[in-house]
Formats: structure tokens, sequence, C-alpha cells
């Protein structure tokens, strides 16, 4: 067997696809995106490799297993198609159903193996062999093309309704046209049904890998965003180039042995060095381009000038509210230390005198758990912990904040109204604890202002569509209000008007929605109430 | 008799701590609450000192000595705070303060204070 014109096409293109898998698989291999995508690509690979070879081999039988597997292949690219756009998407029950069309895809395959309903045999072209399928193959045929158009459909809902972020729209948009493009592959059908021309189908696979790979270096498409492998792209340009120089090669050849009628090895060897040089300088030159289009200086220098970039930032920032919250530490921890001092100053002298012992007692008491107090909330402040975002139903979370306060609620005579349907269903991607944290913080706050003479706690949820989907949830109290000049300090650090607080809840708050991308802001009103209205960019709803 | 010694702060460990240095040698009033301080400034003819603890900048304990003086502008007035920074001493004095005490204090710093403001 020797490697003919007709396979270099679908043999490069496998290549290029299992590459691209591997390399967005062992990127991260936790993430479940990435191991779909991975799936696909294999998909890929197995279909074109298998038929590559059969465009080379004279042998019958192999070629026959070899159809067989590319075949059923391809039924399984549409179904890591679907299940792949349904993760992308954030569409669970979607999932689901691409989840059971692996079974379904597992059941024909002995059916397809066994019977001639769908595969009886082969044909025999000028390229090579290919399928030859029975009456019943056109339902696969159906199949395919259904479940291809819902995952094209799924893409197409959510890039058209804003479903999610402005930098994740972007990236779907580029998996919405890679998996469009590669749709025309389905001209491969044709042969199947003895149409007589090249299956040319891994063309459209080979732009396929090509948008993938730019959506991966452009947008950080599949967390393939730490070090950027400047690899990836040398490998999927080296294939197309040498695509190019075997089919020139093969070409060529086959042009003297039909026009001149001979076949020499020298003159094979002279035309593929004459090839060859002008192919090295034209390589280099497409890198270069490339390199310029992509990166200013290298790859890895750009990687990491990033990195610093968003490490200084986020020092930055960090080390102005630090600055901040010093100078109110400071003046909140000397109360404090002032009755510590003055308690331990007067000790020696009043030891013996029991009503200075228990004052003693209580104040010094008191006053080291005020510090001990202060300062892991301090930590607490400076040191955020590193967000663990997961997908979260916001009326989930919610309601298990109402109930971890719910005691509290029954005390002050508060009553909650909610402003929501509790069985609808709001994703955000959040940290649950740190989340938690801030609603807590602002319950309690809400709590605070009605401990009086209690009040009802009115919780809202509404989505605000703008340039993308934006969640509102609104906490609102029918508390005394906060005063005009107060109001602008709130979210200050230390900033309290009562005798308990430390002044830092709604800064730590403030903090922890900053840090989820989102903003707080508050209105109020003297004797009627105050809202706090916290705004994240929404994931999904259903 | 002489004249009380009017103390506002809303710590209880600092007020239980002027107390402590203060009750064997003055009448004294305490309160945690700026407006009640402000309504003995107004009502109690005795009061001959007051130590006022003021916050952050911009908060509200220097209105709270714009207030004192405007209506008793003769009486003095000493700031305690925590929070030692050149700006807010030279407001407090401009605003009238007759002096600036730093916490965490000494037992001595405050008595002499008070000694030298109560004559």
């Amino acid at each position: 067997m020797h490697i003919t014109i007709y396979s270099i096409l679908p043999l490069t293109t496998s290549i290029v696809s299992i590459s691209l898998g591997l390399l967005v698989l062992l990127n991260n291999i936790k993430a479940e995106i990435n191991r779909v995508f991975f799936l696909s690509s294999l998909a890929v690979f197995l279909w074109l490799f298998c038929y590559s070879i059969c465009y080379s081999t004279d042998n019958e039988k192999l070629a026959n297993i070899l159809l067989w597997i590319g075949c059923s292949a391809v039924l399984f690219i549409s179904v890591t198609y679907y299940h792949f756009t349904s993760v992308l998407c954030y569409k669970k029950k979607e999932k689901k159903f691409a989840l059971s069309l692996y079974y379904v895809v597992l059941l024909y395959l002995p059916f397809s193996f066994f019977t001639k309903y769908f595969h009886t045999g082969l044909y025999k072209y000028y390229f090579g062999y290919y399928s030859r399928v029975g009456p019943f193959y056109i339902y696969v045929i159906i199949i395919f093309m259904s479940i291809i158009s819902r995952s094209l459909l799924q893409l197409f809902s959510t890039i058209k309704l804003k479903l999610l972020p402005a930098n994740q729209l972007k990236q779907i948009k580029y998996i919405f046209l890679a998996y469009f493009i590669s749709f025309f592959a389905s001209i491969d059908f044709l042969p199947k049904y003895h149409v007589n021309i090249y299956p040319f189908g891994a063309v459209f696979f080979l732009f396929w890998s090509i948008i993938i790979s730019y959506a991966i270096l452009k947008h950080q498409l599949l967390d393939v965003n730490i070090v950027i492998r400047k690899g990836l792209i040398y490998s999927l340009l080296i294939a197309t180039l040498t695509i190019a120089y075997l089919t020139l090669i093969i070409t060529i050849e086959k042009l003297f042995q039909n026009f001149l009628g001979y076949q020499s090895f020298i003159i094979s060897l002279v035309y593929a060095t004459i090839i060859a040089v002008f192919f090295i300088p034209i390589k280099n030159k497409i890198q270069h381009i490339i390199d310029k289009a992509f990166y200013k200086g290298s790859t890895e220098e750009i990687a990491q000038e990033n990195l610093f970039l968003r490490k200084e930032i986020a020092d930055k920032e960090r080390l102005k509210a630090i600055a901040t919250l010093a100078s109110g530490l400071a003046h909140e921890i000397k109360n404090p230390l002032t009755a510590v001092k003055t308690f331990t100053e007067y000790l020696p002298s009043k030891k013996n005198d029991p009503q200075f012992l228990d004052k003693f007692a209580r104040i010094v008491n008191n006053e080291v758990g005020r510090i001990d107090n202060l300062v892991n909330q301090l930590l607490d402040f400076a040191k955020p912990a590193p967000l663990n975002l997961k997908d979260t139903v916001v009326e989930y979370l919610i309601e298990d904040t109402i109930a971890f306060l719910n005691n509290d609620f029954i005390k002050h005579n508060i009553s909650i109204v909610k402003q929501y349907n509790p069985n609808e269903q709001h994703l955000l991607k959040i940290d649950q604890n740190q989340f938690k944290q801030a609603l807590l913080n602002l319950f309690l706050n809400a709590i605070e202002a009605m401990s009086d003479d209690g009040g009802e706690l009115i919780i809202g949820i509404a989505v605000k569509t703008t340039a993308s989907d934006i969640l509102c949830i609104s906490i609102q109290d029918t508390g005394p209000g906060i005063a005009h000049e107060d109001i602008k300090h709130i979210f200050d650090p230390f900033f309290s008007k009562k005798d308990t607080g430390t002044g830092l809840g709604l800064a730590i708050t403030q903090g922890i929605i900053q840090e989820h991308g989102g903003k707080i802001s508050v209105e109020t009103q003297i004797g009627v109430g105050t809202k706090f209205k916290v705004e994240l960019p929404l994931y999904s709803r259903s | 008799m002489s004249k009380k010694v009017l103390i506002i702060d809303d710590v209880e460990g600092v007020r239980e701590s002027l107390k402590l240095i203060l009750s064997d040698y003055y009448n004294l009033i305490i309160t945690e609450d700026a407006g009640q301080g402000l309504n003995c400034v107004e009502n109690d003819q005795d009061i001959g000192l007051v130590l006022l603890d003021i916050k952050m900048p911009g908060y509200n304990g220097l209105e709270v000595l714009q207030k004192i003086k405007n209506v008793s502008p003769e009486l003095p007035v000493i700031i305690v705070t925590g929070y030692k920074s050149v700006e807010t001493a030279t407001e407090a004095v401009r605003l009238g303060a007759s002096g600036y005490i730093v916490k965490p204090f000494k037992a001595e710093e405050i008595l002499d204070v008070v000694k030298k403001k109560m004559k």
C-alpha cells in the first residue's frame, strides 16, 4: 500500500483534528467542556483516518471494516457536537438528552455491523474504496442532520438572545461559524449513494480546526489561556503546507507519467528538491506574518506580561483598600487599647477593690474580644480567598440564607415578602460561600434596621437585558432609612452607626460583589426604608 | 464645688477608662450620644470642660465640636481621638478645640490636661 493523493486531505485533517483535541484535553483535563471537545475531535479523527486508508489500500476486507468504523464515527460526531454545544450554552436538559443519544449510537453499532439495512458493502471509485449503504441509512442521515441542526440552533439562540456574557458570546460566535462550515462536509454522503465525486468534506473540517484554533488563540476559548503554545498554530500551518507540498509532488509525478510516459527517480528527486527549496521560505514568511498578526512579542512574553499586569492591578487595588482600612483600623483598635491600657494601669493600686475588679474583668474581656473580631474581619477583607466559582441557582441560595436567619426574623417580628418565583431558576457563576456571606450581611443589615418595630423584608429577583443579561437581586427593608449625609459612606470600611458593629459588613459585601464582576447600589427614603440592589451577569435561566 | 467634666464617647471601654481616671477628682457627666452631650452643654451651666471623641475625618466628631462652640464659645473642648493626623488636629484647633489627646492615653496625661483647663 502506498499513500495516494486522495488520502492526503483526510489523513492530514484527521491528524490536525486529533492534535487539536489532545491539546485542548491536556490543557484542562478536568473541565467537562474540554473533554467533550476531545470526544468530538476523536470522532472526526476516526472518520477521516479510516476513510483515508480506504483511498490507498487494495485490501477489500480491511477497507470493509474501516469503512464501517469511519461511517459509525460520523454519527458519533453529531452526538458529540450536540453534547458540546449543550455544555457550552449551559443547557442542562439538552445535555441529558445528548447523553442518552450516546446509548442510541451504541445500539446502532451492532445493527449496522451485522445487518444489511445500513451497510451493504463498498464501492470502488477512482479515488479508492467507499461505503455502500442500505435502505435504512437515509434515517441515519436524517438523524445526523437533525442533531447537528439542533446544535447549531442552540448556539444561534444563545447568540441571538445574548444568554451569556459578552466574552463568552464572542467565543460562541466562532464555534457557530466553525460548526456551520463543517456542516458542508455532508457532501461526503453522496458517494455512499453511488454518486461519483471525490468526498472532499475534510476540507470543511480543516476550516473547523483553523477557526477553533483561532478562537483559542484570540479569545481564550476552552480555557486554553495560560501560556498559549505557539506550537498549535505552527502545527496547523505546517499541516496545511504539507498538504499543498505532497499534492504538488504527486500531481507532478502523475503529469510526468501521463505526458512524458516515463518515470525517473532522479527527475522526481529534482522537482521535490525544487519545491522544497521554495517551500521553506514560504513557510518562514507565513510564520512571520502569523507572528505579527497574533503576537507582538513572543507568545510566552505576552502571556507573562499579561500575568504581571493582572497581578499588578489586583495588588494596587488591594493596597488601596488596605490603606483605607488601615487608617480606620488604627482608630477602631485604639478604643479597646485605651480601655485595656487604663484598666491595667490602675490594677496595682485597685487590686483590692472588688467593684473595680468586676469592671476590669468585663471591660478588658470585651475590648480584647473587639480587637480579635476586628482582626478577623480585617483578614477576611484584606486577603479575600480566591473565588471558587460554581454554577449556582440564585433562588436556592436566597432560600438557604433566609432559612439560616429564620429565628432572627421571627424574633424581630419581620415578615419576608418574596417578589420572585421560588420555582424559577436563574443560574449564576459564583462562589457560593462568599456570595452567601454577602447576602447574609445585607439581610443582617435589614434586620438591624427593623429590630425595633419589625417590618417587611422584600426580596426581588429580576432580569435586566441590556448588552448582556444582568440579574438584579433587590433586598428592601421597611426600616427608618439612612440619613442623606450617611448614605455616601455606608460602603466605607469602619463606617457604622451601630454601637456593636465594626462597620465592615457592607464593605465586605461590596468587595465580594465586585470580585464577582457585579455592582451594588442603595436607595433610601427616610421613614420608608432602604433598598439594596445587587447586579450580576446572568449565565442562564430556566 | 468645682465644675463638671462632660465626657462624650461612643465606646464603653473609653468612657469607663476616663471615669476611672477622673472620678476621684471631678464630677463627671458621661454620655455616649453626641446629641445628649449637646443638650447638657446648653442646659448645664456647671460644665467646665468637654472631652470629645472624634472618629475619622469627615465624620461627625468635628461637627459636634462646632455645635458646642456655637452654643458656648468659651467652654474648653479637648479632642480625644485614635486618629493621629496633622489635618484633623489643625482642623480641630481651627474650630476652637483647646487640646488634642491621642488614644491610647496615659492616666497622667488626661489628669494633667484636665487639671490645667479646669483652673
